[in-house]
């Protein structure tokens, strides 16, 4: 009876995935087949394995230097879950165990700062950025994208904060500690899931920026993937295989970080963040 | 005077406290603020600039590009010009559509979903872990996939829709004003149920499953189930999760503006594609600021319709 | 978690090493959409190297921004004071420019050289306020590609006229094989408002009489609907981009544009695509324009402005003009840049020159429509697509665009 429960819901399931990643598969599919079988009124929906071809992987990587972007994507998002991390992280405890009016004005300011329109903030970021000449520089990108991170994952460590019973700190200090080593060595081992959640969000925060990359980045050698991938659509000419060859590239390190640490992320949700 | 209000979050879950806070009172309060005050910093460092210079722009009449080198007017022409202007009316009718139209799918799915992710199934972790991974795809990778599918003329979409036999000429997905608004959401639902899913996921796994037993000892049905267990269990996360992603569909940008640019003839254009299309389309920064400044305004308006319920679920 | 910690400490540390730039050299800034372009590239990596020759402390630092975010990009930098050194600018943006004074007359500095005696009559699309504020590097004339197998398989002959190409691309088109007979811009795109005037014009008409808006000519309204009869032929949703990839695919049998697509026939293996043929567009008058030219920034410091100067005189030498043609398809704005023995090695280009020579530019005079450029581009675009995908009378669409251009771009 049990069993047969599960098997229904695994076949609806497996259903809804297959719609569901229907897109990255035609991605794939797309990048292994040559142009002439794809740019076609009736597209095959499984690659016939006897055209299957390599060849937009490696002419992608022979006239564009992908993994340099990938490596500036992987730098940048380190930096700025970093930074990010440990600001939200404090903020979010302090929101959790003290109550002060000036602190809900603060949440309130977080949740503003998620408002502007970021098409309109990109002038006034180059104009500061280009005055303190830190365009160009990895340290100007990881701090705006922190700006955008910081917000949610400050409220999501703040959610898991409260779930943590305060009785342990109380504990800790009547052994000697000040509130600062408690949060250190008590709080924080126990936040780990929430902190591996909130990391999780930043890397896909981070990692999916264009706006500020494009804009703070002139330098080619510097960019982040989604700047490498949107110079494809060139002024003349789309090559979709390349394109789409490139994008699934791109996705790899996504992909890893997901299988391995999604369970962290619901885990990390359910044991605090977002609920009540 | 000084006193800390200690959290009162926490209804149910902590027992009673002792203590209203730890050591000299001063003490805690500078850590309270001493913890707070990067983050304040680090989005106030980042805001405070743009928010200024989007007002002075936004109040300076006539504002061309080149306002670094020209005196500030102060006026509210660019609002007159903004609000008198058909475009920006039919720009926000475009953005509620586009908002609602992209929400309450993702979040009628996204809820479906994690009911059936909460389920044990064979190999539910892979599942799980597949179809959440939309969410992972940056958006220019959502845009340039979408367009080619739903290219008109060798898209598969169009040809998988052929070979059935539901349509014979192609639909022009993004390019037709009946089909584009249509379009444009489709990748940004793709892109937004899994956070959804998520929370509300992680929301279900929370509630004890005592709460499931007893009901159904009171013998409920799954509907009664559904509307006293597990709503209240999950309100909670679905709001907070609604008003998030309300927010960042209201701002979305980059699926519309690579897919269509808010055409064809205006059908996709919502404010921030306005916003855009005023400040670098047609060099005109000051209605564009003034357009930014109404959508903030109006973002504002979403938070304080939300701050209610936001409050009794997390204050 | 410490070990993660200890990683993302080293990456930013990575980070902040690469921050610190070299501060030995000049170095002049050079943004362009060309730079990865695979038939411009060559050229500019030529000029560049010879210039970093006769100027040993200086670097040219060639960037790449994609096409699509050119201009938002240029206007960023601009806007914030902070322009390239060497600016690079698709002309029908380069009044926008020049209008909000952030760019500096050349005429001074012209007057020491041979451009003004020897460059296309199209230059005069760099003046603004009666002063030169910018050197055109290519002026066109449109002409026609089209697939000779498609033709063949059709039986018709090459068109001379714009009735003959729409029956032509009307015989040629077969949807259910993925077949069109035409290639126009199918996306709302500035490009399709150009596609329309090259249209009209070629056809000897005129957008604007007497300076006012000319839409409501019958004669016009006949013009555009013999464009709206072809584009029906064209694969829908798409742009240039596309267009091309198409057609050197194969699968379209017309395209009317810039010689320079040409290149775009190439195949992935170098070899030009061999149903591939160029020739004159089918119209009475020859339509063409400016494309691209270099400016200097009024932000820009004297010193690199003066260097900056330098590399335009650089790139508009002979030698390196002729090159420009001979390499890109493109004809280069110096008039006679071609060489004999060039034109000897590939007849192609003769035409592609001549073609330049001719060319009636699409582009408006009026001043009133040029610094609002991209909102007369954006209305005639979008009554364009309004032909393209609806039924109204022609007549009634372009009346409806002229009573629109004349609230929002008034001429007056």
């Amino acid at each position: 009876m049990e069993q047969r429960h599960g098997v229904g819901t695994l076949i609806i399931v497996a259903l809804i995935t297959v719609v569901v990643i229907f897109p990255i598969y035609w991605m794939i599919v797309t990048s292994i087949l040559p142009t002439s079988t794809v740019l076609s009124r009736n597209p095959p929906l499984f690659p016939p394995l006897d055209q299957l071809s390599i060849k937009a992987y490696s002419d992608v990587l022979a006239l564009k230097p992908v993994f340099t972007w990938m490596f500036n994507s992987i730098v940048i998002a380190a930096g700025s879950i970093a930074i990010s991390l440990t600001v939200s992280v404090m903020a979010g405890y302090s929101l959790s165990r003290f109550k002060t009016r000036a602190q809900q004005a603060a949440g309130v300011t977080l949740l503003v700062s998620k408002m502007l329109p970021s098409t309109l903030i990109v002038i006034p970021f180059f104009v500061m950025f280009s005055s303190f000449k830190m365009i160009n520089s990895p340290i100007a990108l990881m701090l705006a994208n922190a700006s955008v991170g910081v917000p949610f994952a400050t409220w999501m460590m703040k959610g898991f904060f409260d779930s943590i019973p305060r009785e342990l700190e109380e504990a800790a200090m009547v052994d000697g500690c000040t509130p600062f080593t408690a949060l250190l060595r008590i709080i924080l081992p126990l936040a780990r899931p929430g902190v591996s959640a909130a990391a999780i969000y930043l890397a896909i925060v981070t990692w999916s920026d264009l706006v500020f990359a494009r804009t703070l980045m002139q330098d080619s050698t510097k960019w982040t993937l989604p700047v490498g991938l949107s110079s494809f659509v060139g002024e003349y000419q789309v090559e979709w295989a390349n394109l789409m060859a490139a994008g699934a590239i791109s996705l790899i390190p996504v992909v890893i970080l997901f299988i391995i640490l999604e369970p962290f992320l619901v885990s990390g949700l359910t044991q605090g963040g977002v609920k009540e | 005077m000084a006193t800390i209000e200690t959290s009162e979050v926490r209804k149910t879950r902590a027992p009673a406290r002792k203590s209203t806070g730890y050591g000299p009172v001063g003490n805690t309060r500078l850590l309270a603020y001493g913890l707070l005050t990067p983050a304040v910093l680090c989005v106030a460092f980042l805001l405070a600039y743009p928010l200024y210079l989007v007002f002075q722009l936004a109040f300076n009449d006539g504002a061309g590009m080149n306002f670094m080198n020209r005196p500030i007017a102060w006026g509210i022409e660019n609002f007159r010009v903004v609000l008198g202007d058909n475009r920006t009316w039919a720009a926000l009718v475009n953005t509620a559509v586009y908002t609602s139209g992209s929400i309450i799918p993702s979040f009628l799915f996204g809820l479906g979903l994690a009911l059936l992710l909460n389920r044990s199934f064979p190999a539910r972790r892979w599942f799980r872990s597949l179809i959440l991974l939309p969410w992972a795809v940056p958006g220019v990778i959502v845009s340039i996939v979408f367009l080619w599918m739903f290219d008109t003329s060798f898209g598969v979409v169009n040809a998988m829709l052929r070979n059935v036999g539901l349509i014979e000429d192609e639909i022009r997905w993004y390019t037709s004003r009946d089909m584009a608004m249509f379009s444009v959401i489709m990748p940004t639902i793709w892109k937004g149920f899994p956070f959804f899913t998520l929370t509300l996921l992680a929301a279900l796994q929370s509630i004890p499953a005592s709460l499931y037993e007893a009901a159904e000892i009171d013998g409920a049905s799954k509907v009664q189930k559904f509307f006293h267990v597990t709503w209240p269990g999950i309100r909670g996360a679905a709001v907070l999760v609604t008003i998030l992603q309300t927010l960042w569909v209201f701002r979305e940008f980059d699926i519309i503006f690579a897919t269509t640019g808010g055409g064809p003839v205006g059908a996709t254009e919502t404010i921030g594609l306005l916003v855009y299309n005023e400040a670098f389309d047609y060099f005109r920064i000051g209605t564009a600021s003034a357009a930014g400044v109404l959508m903030l305004a109006l973002a504002i308006g979403i938070i304080l319709l939300a701050l209610k319920p936001l409050k009794k679920e997390y204050f | 978690m410490k070990r993660m910690l200890k990683a993302l400490g080293l990456g930013v540390a990575l980070a902040t090493m690469a921050a610190v730039p070299g501060m030995s050299q000049t170095v002049l800034d050079f943004p362009s959409w060309q730079t990865e372009d695979k038939s411009f590239q060559p050229w500019w990596q030529a000029v560049i190297a010879e210039f970093e020759k006769q100027h040993p402390d200086v670097k040219v630092q060639m960037s790449m921004v994609p096409f699509a975010d050119y201009i938002k990009q240029m206007t960023v930098r601009f806007a914030s004071n902070n322009p390239p050194d060497i600016v690079h600018l698709p002309s029908r943006n380069f009044a926008a420019f020049a209008s909000n004074d952030w760019l500096i007359s050349l005429d001074e500095k012209l007057a020491g050289t041979d451009i003004p005696a020897n460059w296309s009559p199209l230059q005069g699309n760099m003046k603004w306020n009666d002063t030169t504020q910018g050197v055109l590097l290519m002026g066109y004339g449109n002409v026609l590609f089209y697939n000779q197998d498609l033709l063949d398989k059709a039986g018709v002959t090459l068109p001379t006229t714009p009735d003959e190409l729409v029956a032509a691309a009307e015989k040629i088109t077969d949807k259910n094989a993925g077949i069109f007979g035409f290639g126009g811009v199918t996306t709302e795109h500035p490009n399709v408002g150009t596609e329309i005037a090259s249209w009209v014009m070629g056809q000897g008409l005129n957008l604007f009489k007497d300076g006012a808006y000319n839409f409501t000519d019958p004669a016009v309204v006949e013009a555009v609907d013999k464009y709206r009869r072809a584009i029906k032929q064209a694969p829908p949703g798409s742009a240039t981009a596309q267009l091309n990839q198409l057609f050197a695919d194969g699968k379209i049998a017309f395209v009317i544009g810039g010689p320079w697509h040409w290149v775009s026939a190439k195949g992935a293996d170098g070899k030009w695509v061999p149903h591939a043929r160029m020739g004159a567009v089918p119209f009475s008058v020859t339509t063409g324009g400016v494309s691209n030219g270099l400016h200097i920034a009024a932000a820009t410091p004297p010193e690199k402005q003066e260097l900056a100067w330098e590399f335009i005189k650089l790139a508009t030498q002979p030698e390196f003009m002729e090159k420009y043609t001979a390499s890109t398809y493109s004809p280069a704005a110096r008039v006679g840049a071609l060489s004999e023995a060039a034109i000897a090695a590939d007849p192609v280009l003769k035409f592609v020159a001549d073609a330049a020579a001719v060319a009636v530019d699409t582009y408006p005079t009026l001043p009133a429509v040029q610094a609002k450029y991209n909102e007369y581009a954006n209305l005639l675009t979008q009554a364009g697509i309004r032909l393209q995908t609806t039924d109204d009378p022609t007549a009634t669409v372009l009346a409806e665009l002229q009573a629109e251009l004349e609230k929002r771009v008034p001429l007056k």
